[in-house]
């Protein structure tokens, strides 16, 4: 038996060996070719527009879903070559805007429907809204709401004694399952328990630590919301009755000024509060306690309301007038879910093309993780003659090389992304597949201010203005890119007529400047011109760069102390970096290292403010300087510099209450000279987006935002 | 004493004298003979001993900068003839257009400090001048311009350099990158961190797996049974991943200040993470030759005497597994070098602006585009690294055929 | 034979528990954790993220949360990255796509290295030897990428009757395969002339050839049966090697494979899926080398299994 067995084992392997290769062979899905079939360069996070961030995802959601309004490339470019976007009517016509511009009324459109043929409403709307803002959403881009009356008190929890608060108790489906839990996949933090409403009376907080001790700002801003998650609050529940018909807790009717029964809410497990300060508490608050999963601001006070018989009506109160909100309502983030499909599956499950409910040109028909994913045209849009394709595929390539070399071999039809080595050629044949435009994004470095020799300001001056920032976009970018006139990108025509003639940039005028600051330290000046001599009118940025850094202290780059310049893990990153190294150390004698990281640790260091020199990128998220400005604010998320200047903030708060056009911009110029004087970032260039079309492709319109509207897009035969 | 009694000598002494008379063969110089024998193997010995010896001696010969930008007019040059001297970018500014002319200057500008700082009286104005000095040292100093950071070895062998051939540069043979640096003097001093990644870390997997191994072996039984089995469970895992992690892990900043503290960079790590893979199939190996050997009578003898266990490990059986260790290690040190390309491509590998024949391979493959193919930026690294790997490759076939006496009359 | 299945299944485990200790700890180590995004979250948002994945929790509560999902409900927990997904679907998605790729990689590299040392034994030190094992050792000597690249501007570029990437035909399979099973054919090249060489020496191969069989028999019969044996042994690393060196070749030509989900999740900093990964591709390994162990001793009547 075993030897007979030994003597058939090779025949065995081979068999083995052949249904492996059977199945191999087999294992191919045998797809029909796309109508179009484009690389997006990466793999979508994620199809879920609360949660995305990111331009690949935008694509693929503006495909899938569709907001308020939309927006469109214009159909001809400007005097330097710019498409601008213009604003069209998505699900609603265009708003209309009351007097102090701060009351927008959308109408919803009656055709607009979901692809399961339900009607859409104000309602999908708000609830859309609400879920974003809805702290455990876990909305990145949740921020743009903040313009909308009490969105940001909802969103980040800012709570005080008498607010105007809703309470979900735990009573979701899976709050009940005792053994075995829920499948936290399927959890979402959005709210399906019961809601209560009331008024807090008292809130009781726990000692608090001393957070002063800790050094690190994030960290601080960390434990001082883990502390403020563990207070408890005294809330006076108060009767609401909900309107005939109520699709939601808010189309009810409340008495605030009612008497109410008095509830005390932890939303930390009973069992984990600190023993101390469950001692210090009075017995009834110990008694009453009851667990629960938000206590947030009453969703009812935000500023969005659902009019109408029919729902159709949708009102935005904002706190300020704010210009770019309108543009706001087109963003991806800001488009509609179903919420019953929502509600049903749950996040992320909703989004699996067998389940997904969506209001776009185009269906989700499969998606392959890193491979592709389809699109098919949806029937049941309200506008389905506008839409050319049939079939879209969405490919994941992740690579420059790999998508040059398909796109070449024409297997693709269009490359969002080029590999900078081929661009020099593609623009010297005049190619009419290479399609470059100007972009509304900047490439720049972040300067933690907080340590020598960065703190000095002149320092830092002297840094900048020996960048050849020139030759880096002629000799490494060589896409066209041209150094930025300030901070902002091109492509802001106001910004543009103010800065007409400026000599703000000029090395003369950096140089004049400081001589001025230094009236009163004839010492530092001698010392400085004693390094170099330097004429008023000097045009040389050189020679003004060694003359500051020699005012800044340290004449001919004699004893800076050593600091790294810090870039993510890319070839392009890296040749910028070791042109501006080199432009250092030949120029100003200083020698820096240069490391490089992968891009979540590299995020990571950023975040932390762990580096003294960064660099980043910008692209706006709307068509406004206000993208771009107010980065630097105190403390925003994105300053990560510790540069903090009070004028600055004053003028970006101004600016954001500033109804008239014109003024506004004025006061963004001057915010960006204090950006150019003080230097906090240093603006490299100004992008230019690169994409490779086919030319049997048409509609595919080079623009600002680098925004391209699936449902345009052609394809001639 | 044998000459005067050799008239009448018994058979059994003669039997002895014949046998002082043959000269033994040892192992070693039969070995050697037989590698001698294959022109292989002999081929590749002296192509790798050249190898060495230019890489070692790079700062002596007259190659271009490896680290000087020029992006204006030189990027993606093809392989030519144009000559070419030291310290002519005008970007320089160095005195006459000429290393030579600029050193000669800064020597005397800094033989004029030192004296200047003699004579100097005032401690102020003294450190002020001997700050001075050290910026002239450091950043100031020509070469700095030119090499990154070289060492002071490095720096007496190009001083060497110029006094031979002065500016003269080979010109680009092998054409310029995508920063217009000149890819044959890349190769060059590239080649130094590739050689020295391969070597280091084949030597720590060495020395972790002959240790390793020869203890394993010797001491046998239980221990051996441990021990082997600690090695089978991490012959099972993904050590590709393990090396990414424990690369970005290590290189992070924190970690990184902890371990410079200690003078170890990032290219240590480097060896130590890839010594770290291969001394398993090494400590087998070994293992393996040792429990063949244990049993020998020199061993036992050993152990007769008194000698304890560790030294009989080291004095007398880790030579005599010597041979077996050769072998492994000359195909070693080309998988060592094929990972650090491979890490390379992943983008892990050492920093800008060192490079090694794995980063200039890899920048290479990116220029492979239809649209243009930049092929000396492939070509020319490629056929380095292929061709150390292969002579590796050979030497050590050609060395196991010749330790090998099973092998020996094939 | 019962005996040593159970031995190893039990030493499988141990492994196991071992690299999903390490691998655990080694990344909750690493800094930049898998939420940091370049727009940073307010800090609220950022604890309710947390929370939902149970990074809130302390670490020896996750390590066992964790490790009581995985092993009762083979449940590797969502995957940080890819937010639609969990680790099962990214796994199930790609394993196929790497084995497909590793199954074609193996049989190039087994026809071809075969069949090259057996002509290459069968006329020693003829121009076919010399070429053959030239051509051999460079396959070891070239790193894949670069072989991948060759191979791109010749069958892509200038010949034109290749795909440059993608998973979608059987067309598109064939460059990948070969690139990756190149270095592997050439060493199975070397073992099988060696092992040839060995055995056409033996008395029993003199034998049969003075019984009158011609050459063909006398190879596929008798010499290649035993000779294989070396190359049989050889399939286990060889497959590791495959599985593992699939990454680079998976990234160039876009495979969405295991290697590309491997190397995306290392570098973002997606715990879960990493661990995911490294826990198959262990599994994967293991089974290998128990299987090749077994195969061994039934090819091999000398070889007892312990």
């Amino acid at each position: 038996m075993q030897t007979s067995f030994r003597r058939l084992f090779p025949f065995v392997l081979i068999t083995i060996w052949a249904l492996a290769l059977y199945w191999a062979i087999g294992s191919f899905s045998s797809d029909s070719k796309a109508d179009l079939t484009f690389d997006n360069n990466t793999e979508v996070a994620t199809l879920d527009p609360a949660i995305a961030e990111g331009q690949p995802e935008g694509r693929v959601i503006n495909a899938l879903f569709e907001g308020l309004l939309r927006e469109e490339p214009s159909q001809e470019p400007d005097a330097d070559g710019v498409y601008h976007l213009e604003l069209i009517p998505g699900c609603a016509e265009l708003p209309e805007v009351s007097e102090d511009q701060k009351v927008y009324t959308f109408k919803i459109r009656e055709e607009a429907q979901w692809n399961n043929k339900q009607p859409i409403t104000a309602e999908d709307f708000r609830w859309s809204f609400q879920r974003l803002l809805h702290p455990g959403t876990g909305g990145g881009y949740a921020k743009q709401l903040h313009y909308i009356v009490g969105a940001k008190e909802y969103n980040t929890v800012e709570l005080e004694v008498g607010s105007r608060v809703e309470v979900e108790l735990m009573d979701r489906a899976e709050d009940l399952v005792v053994e075995g839990g829920p499948d936290r996949l399927t959890v979402q933090g959005f709210p399906r328990g019961t809601i209560k409403r009331g008024i807090i009376r008292k809130i009781y907080r726990p000692k608090r630590p001393e957070f002063e001790k800790i050094k690190n700002k994030d960290k601080r801003k960390k434990a001082e919301n883990e502390w403020e998650t563990r207070w408890l609050y005294e809330v006076e529940v108060l009767e609401y009755q909900l309107n005939e018909g109520a699709v939601n807790p808010y189309e009810s009717t409340i008495d605030w000024t009612s008497k109410g029964e008095t509830f005390y809410f932890t939303t930390e497990d009973i069992d984990d509060i600190d023993p101390e300060f469950a001692k210090s508490l009075p017995p009834e608050v110990k008694e009453g306690l009851t667990r629960c999963h938000h206590v947030l601001l009453d969703f009812g006070e935000v500023g969005l309301k659902v009019l109408g018989e029919d729902r159709r009506t949708f009102e935005i109160t904002l706190k300020n007038p704010t210009p770019f909100f309108k543009t706001l309502m087109s963003f991806y983030t800001m488009h509609p879910v179903n919420r019953e499909c929502v509600e049903k599956y749950g996040t992320p499950v909703w989004t699996k093309p067998e389940n997904i409910v969506n209001n776009g040109p185009f269906n989700l028909e499969f998606r392959r993780i890193r491979d592709r994913l389809r699109l098919r045209k949806n029937e049941n849009y309200w506008n389905k003659e506008k839409i050319a394709l049939e079939t879209i595929d969405v490919l994941a390539l992740n690579s420059e090389t790999t998508s040059y070399n398909m796109f070449e071999n024409d297997q693709i039809d269009w490359a969002t992304t080029v590999p900078s080595a081929v661009i020099p050629t593609l623009r010297e044949t005049n190619n009419p597949e290479f399609r470059a435009a100007n972009q509304l994004s900047v490439y720049f470095y972040r300067v933690n201010v907080a340590e020598a020799p960065m703190d000095n300001k002149y320092f830092r001056q002297a840094l900048f203005l020996a960048i050849d920032r020139q030759s880096i976009c002629d000799n490494i970018t060589k896409a066209g890119q041209r150094p930025t006139r300030g901070f902002l990108p091109f492509g802001f025509l106001e910004i543009e007529k103010l800065r007409n003639g400026a000599p703000y940039m000029e090395p003369a005028a950096y140089v004049q400047r400081a001589r001025e600051a230094h009236k009163g330290d004839p010492q530092a000046i001698a010392r400085a011109d004693k390094s170099i001599k330097i004429d008023e009118n000097e045009t040389d940025p050189v020679k003004a760069a060694r003359w500051l850094l020699a005012l800044a202290g340290y004449p001919e780059g004699k004893g800076v102390p050593k600091f790294t310049l810090l870039y993510n893990t890319s070839e392009g990153h890296k040749n910028i970096a070791v042109k501006i190294q080199d432009d250092w150390k030949q120029k100003l004698g200083i020698d820096i290292e240069l490391e490089n990281n992968e891009w979540q640790i590299f995020l990571d260091k950023v975040n932390q403010k762990d580096y003294q020199i960064a660099r980043a990128g910008w692209i706006a998220d709307y068509n406004d300087p206000n993208s771009f400005l107010d980065m630097l604010e105190t403390d925003g998320p994105e300053n990560n510099t510790n540069w903090s200047h009070e004028a600055y903030d004053k003028a970006i708060a101004d600016a954001q209450k500033e109804p008239d056009e014109a003024k506004r911009m004025e006061i963004f110029f001057e915010a960006e000279k204090l950006i150019m004087d003080e230097l906090p970032f240093f603006p490299i260039y100004s992008y230019v987006s690169v994409n490779l079309v086919k030319e049997r492709v048409k509609g595919v319109a080079p623009n600002l935002m680098d925004k391209m509207l699936l449902y345009r897009i052609r394809v001639e035969k | 004493m044998v000459s005067v009694e050799k008239k009448n000598t018994s058979p059994q002494q003669e039997v002895l004298e014949k046998a002082l008379q043959v000269k033994g063969v040892s192992l070693w110089r039969d070995a050697a003979k037989r590698l001698r024998k294959n022109w292989a193997a002999m081929g590749s010995l002296y192509f790798l001993v050249v190898l060495a010896l230019l890489i070692t001696f790079t700062p002596l010969l007259p190659l271009q900068s490896p680290t000087e930008l020029n992006l204006k007019d030189r990027q993606y040059q093809s392989p030519g003839f144009g000559a070419a001297t030291l310290g002519s970018s005008e970007d320089l500014k160095f005195k006459d257009r000429s290393l030579v002319a600029e050193l000669a200057s800064y020597d005397e500008e800094k033989s004029n400090l030192v004296d200047q700082i003699a004579k100097e009286t005032d401690t102020e104005k003294r450190t002020e001048l001997e700050l001075e000095l050290a910026t002239k040292q450091g950043i100031g100093h020509p070469f700095n311009k030119l090499w990154h950071r070289p060492g002071y070895i490095t720096k007496a062998l190009i001083r060497t350099r110029l006094l031979v051939f002065g500016d003269y540069c080979i010109p680009s043979l092998c054409g310029t990158d995508d920063s217009g640096r000149d890819v044959l003097s890349r190769i060059f001093w590239g080649g130094r961190v590739s050689l020295v990644v391969g070597l280091v870390a084949t030597l720590v997997s060495l020395i972790i797996g002959v240790f390793y191994g020869a203890v394993s072996g010797y001491l046998g039984g239980i221990y051996d049974a441990i021990m082997m089995r600690a090695v089978d469970i991490l012959y099972s895992i993904p050590f590709i991943f393990v090396v990414i992690f424990l690369i970005t892990i290590l290189t992070e900043d924190s970690n990184k200040a902890f371990l410079e503290s200690y003078g170890i960079d990032k290219i240590v790590i480097f060896y130590f993470a890839i010594g770290a893979i291969y001394w398993l199939t090494m400590s087998r190996v070994v293992r393996g030759q040792v429990l063949s050997i244990k049993n020998e009578q020199y061993i036992d003898a050993a152990r007769a005497i008194g000698v304890s266990t560790f030294p009989i490990v080291f004095r007398h059986v880790i030579p005599n597994v010597m041979g077996v260790v050769i072998v492994y290690l000359t195909l070693t040190i080309p998988a060592v070098m094929l990972f650090e390309a491979f890490l390379s491509f992943l983008g892990l590998g050492v920093s800008a602006p060192d490079v090694s024949w794995g980063l200039l391979v890899n920048e290479g493959v990116k220029a492979v585009t239809p649209n243009k193919i930049y092929w000396w930026l492939v070509l020319f690294p490629g056929l380095a690294l292929a061709g150390t790997l292969f002579s590796l490759n050979f030497l050590g076939d050609g060395l196991r055929d010749a330790l090998d006496p099973k092998m020996k009359n094939r | 034979m019962i005996q040593f299945l159970v031995k190893r299944f039990l030493w499988l485990i141990v492994t196991l528990l071992i690299v999903y200790t390490v691998s655990f700890f080694l990344m909750r180590s690493v800094p930049g954790g898998p939420f940091q995004g370049e727009k940073q979250l307010p800090p609220t948002i950022q604890r309710n993220i947390e929370r939902r994945f149970e990074l809130d929790k302390p670490l020896s509560y996750q390590y066992f949360s964790h490790l009581n999902k995985i092993v009762f409900q083979f449940d590797f927990g969502p995957s940080y990255r890819l937010k639609d997904y969990t680790v099962n679907e990214v796994i199930a998605s790609g394993f196929p796509v790497s084995m497909s790729l590793g199954v074609f990689a193996l049989s190039f590299a087994l026809v071809l290295g075969v069949s090259a040392g057996v002509v290459s034994a069968m006329y020693r030190h003829s121009v076919w030897d010399v070429t053959l094992m030239t051509v051999a050792t460079l396959g070891i000597a070239v790193p894949n990428f670069v072989l991948a690249s060759l191979c791109l501007i010749v069958f892509v570029f200038y010949l034109g009757i290749l795909p440059a990437a993608g998973w979608s035909s059987l067309e598109s399979v064939l460059l990948p395969a070969f690139c990756l099973g190149a270095p592997f054919a050439a060493y199975i090249a070397r073992l099988t002339r060696t092992g040839m060489l060995e055995i056409l020496n033996q008395d029993y191969i003199r034998t049969a050839y003075a019984k009158g069989l011609t050459t063909y028999s006398v190879v596929t019969k008798h010499a290649l049966k035993m000779a294989i044996i070396p190359v049989v042994s050889y399939l286990g690393p060889a497959t590791a090697g495959i599985l593992t060196g699939s990454l680079v070749l998976e990234r160039i030509f876009a495979i969405p494979g295991m290697g590309t989900h491997f190397v995306e999740a290392a570098l973002q900093r997606d715990y879960t899926l990493a661990m995911g990964m490294i826990l198959v591709y262990t599994l994967i390994l293991s089974v290998m080398n128990t299987l090749v162990d077994m195969a061994y001793a039934m090819l091999d009547p000398r070889v007892k299994l312990e």
